[in-house]
């Protein structure tokens, strides 16, 4: 088995709060902080630690806004993390071809 | 890693992604909001007889008009208090599903306003178009919407086709002029209402979905 698909898949997308992360914001050109916490039910610093790695990585970028007194905080792709996200798929699909020819 | 566990992660993605389109906002308010103003509108219309074709028209459409601005209400109550936006790409999806219908279904207004001439002979004939016009409307919406909207669209087709059907083939007493604003309390007010109040009921709070596994 060829293991070049395992050692390039990008470690900061891997991760599996990361990749829902990522897998919802592909689906959406925008999504609030709130409908993402909900839509995951993960906790509000387990979502703010991801969203600042992804962040870092350049793979989202994060939006304050100031609404009726409210502040709404929502996340989006950056084309890096578009990008990201279609390479982390192409090579989990290689991963699942090469499983299909042995 | 395993190419199983890579299988699963695709699957995980897909369904992610596909939930992250969805309408997430509670249907239970809109819906009740609706069949109630659709059966105060259809008892008040009995009530003072607005039976031909212009005023049967007018009448409804106002409903339309009132519906879709205290359904917007809702819609914005609940972006604010989940400090979201209102016009978010699921909402936006779910308007231009509705959209051909609503042009569609204003349609009959032109040529009353313009020319006083009704494109349809009767109210009864306009109900049974608003009818289907609206459950293709729904149908389509159902696509980024979840609890079965698409069955309640495709219910309201079933029965408009089965009104044209029964209209063109038998005497239609049970469906004179007067009866058009029965019908229209029955499927837009009560139709609405009990969708409504089953919603309510079994609504849940949030689309779930458990993150692919490491």
């Amino acid at each position: 088995m060829n293991p070049e698909p395992f050692l390039q898949l990008d470690r900061v997308i891997h991760e599996k709060g990361r990749l829902a992360i990522m897998s919802l914001l592909a689906a959406s050109p925008e999504l609030s902080f709130t409908e993402l916490r909900d839509t995951l039910q993960m906790t509000d610093g387990n979502i703010t630690s991801h969203i600042r790695t992804l962040q870092e990585a350049g793979y989202v970028s994060v939006t304050k806004q100031f609404r009726d007194t409210r502040s709404l905080t929502t996340c989006q792709l950056t084309p890096a993390g578009s990008a990201a996200f279609a390479l982390h798929l192409d090579r989990l699909e290689q991963i699942v071809q090469q499983m299909k020819r042995r | 890693m395993e190419p199983r566990q890579a299988a699963e992660q695709l699957v995980t993605i897909r369904l992610l992604m596909e939930r992250a389109a969805l309408y997430r906002r509670a249907l239970a308010p809109m819906m009740i909001a609706a069949g109630v103003l659709g059966l105060v509108f259809a008892a008040t219309g009995a009530l003072w007889a607005l039976r031909s074709p212009a005023a049967f028209t007018g009448w409804w459409l106002l409903a339309a008009v009132l519906t879709v601005g205290v359904v917007s209400l809702v819609v914005r109550r609940q972006s604010l208090r989940d400090a979201e936006p209102f016009w978010t790409p699921p909402t936006r999806r779910v308007f231009q599903a509705l959209l051909p219908a609503w042009i569609l279904g204003a349609a009959p207004a032109v040529p009353l306003l313009v020319g006083g001439e009704s494109p349809l002979p009767g109210a009864e004939d306009l109900a049974i178009y608003w009818i289907g016009i609206y459950g293709l409307g729904l149908n389509a919406a159902g696509f980024f919407m979840p609890r079965g909207i698409r069955w309640f669209g495709m219910g309201l087709v079933v029965i408009a086709a089965l009104l044209w059907v029964a209209g063109s083939r038998w005497p239609r007493p049970w469906l004179d002029p007067h009866g058009a604003h029965g019908l229209m309390g029955l499927i837009f007010g009560f139709g609405h209402l009990a969708y409504g109040l089953y919603l309510r009921f079994t609504e849940q709070p949030a689309v779930v979905v458990s993150p692919p596994r490491p």
